[in-house]
């Protein structure tokens, strides 16, 4: 069971926050005709949506090693996935007991088991459902789903990689030229060896060069060019964010006439607003800021060292910029619903205080789900599965 | 009249332009970075140093399709990975055609 309300937001994501795999999954039955072409063998799974959200543990706190996490949304009705549903925090053990669960109720072939499970721990390792992020990931994890699943044009999956590319190739001649290391490969090939990180050994000696641990260098390196995506991300949303703010300085008037205690709550609540989303954005921008200014100390200074204690603490960078662009994103999706929904004419107060509500809540704090109690993890002692209790709205 | 290419290609500003390509000799080659009066590309491994002024082609994308400008390019330094070359600029605007692709002017994020 999940709340509804807070369900319908949920559906209503973007990409960084909602992976609706029962679409991609009639995309792949409809255009190929092929059932083994699906992502997974466990028929739920093929119909499920997951959403990626902070989680808040018992004591009400976050885990700083991965502060989002990824939840399974199993809809009732697959074509109907706002009526309800049952879902759960996803860990190997959660996913474990609720498939048991369902082999009770459905004939499931117990051998999917594992495939499914690396696909699942694949959405899992990154913080966006971003699709080159899941294309990325994929690949790396050697694993090859239909390029469906991905949804990126030729044309954008082209300019996102000439794009990452662009940023990776300096990279790997600053430090390769430091490397003591024989370059047997050419630049170009590294490139694509670095952005796709299938092949650790391939590039070892950037590891070295970059005087990274090994056991942690190719997550670090993910993260890193994570953050090279993030910036194409942010920059594309920065438009709508200046709009929505700008809006909110200047546009956003009801058409009621207001008591003075209306008028200053409405005041207070787009002060507020405001002042949130100029905060975090002033923090993107400063992280965005230390990504390049340690990015060219090293392509055009040769200062190895501010890169690379950049890159060890890039991983909760990585994630952070993650979990704020959904975020942003979820706010840019909320203003957009609202004014579509106006058709051009001045809202009514309680429509204005409605979305400055939803807008307070996604800025004020992380959206979050609390966590299961571990004895109760998908919440059978309550006659069900995981209730999603988000305090998002 | 075109000004005369800095003598000293580090003091000018450098930028990551996504999709540019050199063709040193014919031989398409990545850019790493294009400055105002030089490049600096992956050096492939057909390429024949041995002279030091060669053909160039700075070709990239834009709007409308492919915009390709012939140089003349001279060897100011190359290693086993790249090379670099300086070259006369091909436009009287060629700085700001440039910067126009580079990836931190296109992603550049500015305070509200």
């Amino acid at each position: 069971m999940m709340d509804r309300e807070i369900l319908q937001i949920f559906l209503r994501s973007g990409p960084a926050r909602k992976y609706d795999v029962g679409h991609f999954s009639r995309r792949v039955a409809a255009e190929t005709g092929d059932s083994s072409a699906l992502l997974f063998r466990t028929h739920f799974l093929n119909h499920s949506i997951l959403f990626k959200s902070v989680v808040i543990d018992k004591s009400y706190k976050i885990s700083e090693s991965r502060p989002i996490s990824t939840i399974i949304y199993s809809p009732y009705d697959y074509l109907k996935p706002g009526d309800g549903g049952e879902s759960f925090i996803f860990s190997e053990e959660n996913f474990q007991r609720f498939f048991q669960y369902k082999v009770r109720s459905e004939t499931v072939d117990i051998a999917s088991f594992s495939s499914d499970l690396d696909a699942l721990n694949v959405f899992d390792s990154v913080p966006t459902f971003s699709p080159i992020i899941i294309e990325l990931a994929f690949t790396r994890s050697n694993i090859r789903p239909s390029s469906i699943y991905f949804d990126l044009t030729p044309e954008l999956r082209v300019k996102l990689n000439t794009h990452m590319k662009a940023r990776i190739r300096p990279l790997i001649v600053a430090a390769y030229e430091q490397s003591s290391c024989d370059i047997e490969r050419a630049v170009e090939e590294m490139t694509s060896k670095l952005l796709y990180l299938e092949d650790a050994d391939s590039v070892m000696p950037l590891i070295e060069a970059l005087r990274l641990d090994p056991s942690t260098a190719l997550e670090v390196l993910s993260s890193w060019i994570g953050i090279t995506y993030f910036e194409y991300e942010y920059a594309a949303l920065q438009p709508q964010l200046r709009a929505l703010s700008e809006w909110i300085t200047k546009n956003a008037k009801t058409k009621d006439s207001l008591r003075p205690n209306e008028s200053e709550y409405l005041g207070t609540l787009s002060r507020f607003v405001r002042g949130r989303m100029k905060e975090e954005w002033a923090r993107v921008v400063d992280l965005s800021k230390t990504y390049r200014e340690t990015y060219h100390a090293l392509v055009f200074k040769s200062d190895i060292k501010r890169f690379s204690d950049f890159l060890n603490s890039c991983r909760h960078v990585y994630w952070d910029l993650g979990e704020t662009l959904g975020r942003f994103e979820q706010a840019t999706i909320a203003w957009r619903m609202f004014e579509r929904q106006l058709m051009g004419h001045k809202p009514s107060y309680r429509v204005v205080i409605s979305l400055y509500t939803v807008l307070r809540k996604l800025l004020g704090a992380p959206p979050a789900a609390t966590a299961p109690d571990p004895e109760d993890a998908l919440g059978e002692n309550r006659g069900g599965f995981s209730t999603l209790t988000a305090d998002l709205f | 009249m075109r000004p005369p290419p800095l003598p000293e290609r580090r003091k000018e500003e450098r930028y990551l332009a996504p999709g540019m390509v050199v063709h040193c000799d014919g031989e398409a080659c990545a850019v790493i970075d294009v400055s105002r009066s030089a490049v600096r590309f992956v050096r492939s491994q057909g390429l024949m140093l041995g002279c030091d002024r060669h053909d160039l082609v700075l070709e990239f994308p834009r709007a409308g399709g492919v915009v390709r400008y012939p140089v003349e390019g001279r060897i100011i330094r190359f290693t086993q990975l790249c090379v670099v070359m300086g070259y006369d600029p091909p436009a009287a605007d060629w700085e700001q055609q440039i910067k126009a692709l580079d990836t931190a002017e296109l992603t550049a994020l500015t305070d509200f």
